[in-house]
């Protein structure tokens, strides 16, 4: 275990530090060149059956001598894998993989890569990285239990719930998260934003009990935006909007050219305003491309920022950077996109924005969506995994 | 310093004592209402902030029109920004040189508010009553200069809502409206009637021509098969979108977009699809396709058709249709 990572608790983990900064340093391989080599054991692969807490330390062992004296440095990722690097030409790790073979002949040589050579097999490295993060990181998905469908509610009930609503305190329905800063060779996330939105299907449940708003999607978005002028309400009251800082609201388009928004930006000055950031999904944008086009020039004329909220991947593909260009794109990690093929990837890389600073990544409740996001340039998050260091 | 709002002043005529009032050197602007109700709240929002800058006040006319007077800085502002956000033009004038003028256009502002608010409720009974010769509309359309029409175009008519996201739930309402009534040979009677030989632009819901049997356009992917026209909303759910599409193609259907904005034909990466959208003055640029129009075609939708719109390959209602 190298020191640097052991001193340093990332949310209480050390094997994630590793495999970060690991992913990290083999893109600053691939992007200065600077030559390293490999020896990657996989004990993840060990099948549980044959697993014994006797691998990880006589693998230890057996690098011990060739670390010591050299440069080389000791990586233990999430799920038991060992990384070691050593600058080249790095025999010994060859040295250290025929006699890890010799010492546990019961595992299976796969699990031994053969030394790997950076920058060129820089790739490979951090797929295997990914891998060993995916295996002990992705939650399983939970089948929710739908429970008894409930029917959608008809017009007049909304409307009724959306009168109660201009009255209600929403106070303890709002959310607060946060968007987090998180380049390679940051030792700590920084919070850069606070993210702000009513849970609007908690509100629906109290206010309409027994119905399923989501079943109606028209009346749903209604709803939603009555919800979000009444959480405006309450934020543009002057103390409010004076403790807003950095604030990041998600709203529906609708919402944005609505009185309380107006009152908003009107009281928060051109300095609140400079640290206002507001992000409407692309499904308004495509329902309403003309109050998005006046959107967006209200935004430059009084300087806040305006972005796309959970842009799927196959949304961006429809919404690219290079057409429509905005301070933001929230974009949903999906486990999908790390299987992308090359031109997939490729795709992917053209259609968001130059400057990766715009570019916030949500979902990322694994580090592998970290991982992901490094080697394009992806430094901004907001996901479980950060929510969870609190 | 605290942002205090400025009132709006109550009845019509008090625009006389506002405009009598000004400080001196300053100006009053007047801001037609728009049909949107957001754009009418941004120049309001905008105005107010002239109102209390600018030591004036902001008055709301009952037609909907805004008039504020101000000291000449905030007020010149704020009417650049209206007209920069919102696209409308506000009127400034000087006072008190020009007040006969202001006062004749406030004089001849409209008495009464057109386009007003409707609830959900109203407009589903709205859309549930309406009989089908009072919606359902048939457009010819024709080509470049000629003035022979080469297709028609069956759809909803527009309300008009001042509330797009409530045009919207209309526009799916009347449409799934329209398609029981093509396939009910009862109904079909009130439809108006189709001119045989014209190429068929037929506009569809969200889901497309969902449930049941697929209506046959024709021949699977004939390059002058009918056009369907889903809204761009249904671009929403990509997934979706391409089963719809595949669904569409087969059933000898070619498939449009309508966008309800032309600003939406340079923001949106749809290869393969042809293009409706509303007619504008200027053409809408999109890089690399020439002019702007998507190599599929474009179909402009409204009167009056602008200049641009006669180029070839652009499918427009005519120049008196």
């Amino acid at each position: 275990m190298n020191i640097a990572s052991s001193d340093i608790t990332w949310d209480g983990s050390a094997p994630l530090r590793d495999a970060m900064a690991l992913a990290a340093l083999a893109r600053d391989c691939v992007s200065s060149g600077v030559e390293r080599r490999a020896l990657h054991v996989r004990l993840s692969m060990v099948s549980p059956k044959l697993r014994e807490a006797r691998h990880q330390r006589m693998v230890r062992e057996a690098l011990a001598p060739v670390l010591r004296p050299t440069r080389a440095r000791l990586y233990e990722l999430p799920g038991g894998d060992l990384v070691a690097l050593s600058p080249p030409p790095g025999e010994h790790l060859d040295e250290v993989r025929a006699s890890v073979a010799r010492l546990l002949p019961e595992i299976p040589m796969d699990i031994l890569v053969p030394v790997l050579r950076l920058p060129a097999e820089a790739a490979r490295l951090l797929s295997l990285v990914e891998v060993s993060l995916g295996l002990q990181l992705v939650e399983p998905i939970q089948a929710e239990d739908a429970g008894p469908k409930l029917p959608a509610p008809s017009a007049t009930e909304v409307e009724a719930a959306m009168r109660a609503l201009t009255t209600a305190n929403l106070t303890s329905f709002l959310r607060h998260l946060h968007i987090w800063q998180l380049g390679a060779d940051d030792q700590e996330p920084q919070r850069i934003y606070t993210e702000l939105r009513p849970h609007v299907q908690e509100v629906a449940s109290v206010l309409m009990p027994g119905r399923a708003l989501a079943a109606s999607p028209a009346l749903a978005r209604r709803f939603r935006q009555a919800t979000e002028r009444r959480m405006l309400a309450e934020l543009s009251r002057p103390q409010e909007a004076r403790a807003l800082a950095n604030a990041c609201l998600p709203l529906s388009l609708g919402a944005v050219m609505e009185t309380e928004f107006l009152r908003l930006d009107a009281v928060l000055g051109p300095t609140g305003r400079a640290r206002l950031m507001v992000c409407v999904s692309a499904g308004d944008v495509l329902a309403d491309p003309g109050g998005f086009d006046m959107v967006r020039r209200l935004a430059a004329q009084r300087g806040w920022r305006l972005g796309l909220d959970d842009v799927e991947p196959a949304m961006l593909q429809l919404l690219p950077a290079s057409r429509l260009d905005l301070a933001v794109i929230r974009l949903r990690f999906r486990p999908d996109m790390l299987a992308a093929d090359a031109r997939a990837r490729d795709a992917m890389d053209a259609a968001l924005p130059e400057d990766r600073s715009r570019v916030v990544l949500i979902g990322t409740d694994a580090p592998i969506a970290i991982a992901w996001a490094w080697q394009r340039g992806i430094t901004r998050f907001m996901g479980r995994l950060l929510e969870a260091r609190l | 310093m605290g942002i205090h709002f400025a009132g709006t002043r109550g009845p019509a005529s008090d625009w006389r004592g506002a405009l009598m009032a000004v400080p001196p050197t300053g100006v009053a602007v007047f801001s037609p209402a728009p049909l949107r109700h957001g754009a009418r709240r941004i120049a309001r929002a905008l105005l107010e902030e002239a109102a209390v800058l600018g030591g004036g006040q902001l008055l709301a006319l009952p037609g909907g029109d805004l008039l504020v007077v101000a000291t000449a800085g905030p007020g010149n502002r704020a009417a650049a920004a209206i007209s920069e956000v919102a696209g409308i033009v506000p009127e400034t004038w000087t006072l008190p040189e020009q007040l006969p003028v202001a006062e004749a256009r406030c004089e001849s502002a409209a008495a009464f508010r057109a386009g007003a608010a409707i609830g959900l409720t109203e407009l589903e009974a709205l859309c549930g009553s309406l009989a089908i010769e009072e919606f359902a509309r048939l457009t010819l359309f024709t080509e470049g200069a000629s003035a022979r029409p080469l297709a028609q175009r069956l759809s909803p008519a527009s309300l008009g809502l001042p509330d797009p996201d409530m045009e919207a739930i209309a526009r799916e309402a009347l449409c799934r409206r329209l398609l029981s009534a093509l396939t009910d040979p009862l109904q079909r009677t009130r439809l108006p009637p189709l001119r045989p030989g014209l190429r068929l632009i037929l506009d569809l819901p969200l889901g497309g021509l969902a449930n049941g049997a697929p209506m046959r356009g024709g021949v699977a992917d004939d390059p002058n098969g009918p056009i369907a026209l889903l809204p761009l909303a249904s671009l929403t759910d990509p997934a979706g979108f391409a089963a719809i599409r595949g669904g569409l193609q087969a059933a000898g259907w070619r498939v449009g977009l309508l966008a309800s904005h032309p600003a939406a034909l340079s923001w949106v990466a749809a290869p393969g699809l042809i293009w409706a959208v509303p007619a504008a003055a200027q053409p809408p640029c999109v890089d690399p396709l020439p002019r702007g129009i998507p190599p599929e075609g474009l179909i402009v939708i409204g009167q009056p058709v602008p200049e641009w719109c006669f180029a070839p390959g652009i499918w427009h209602e005519g120049r008196n249709a």
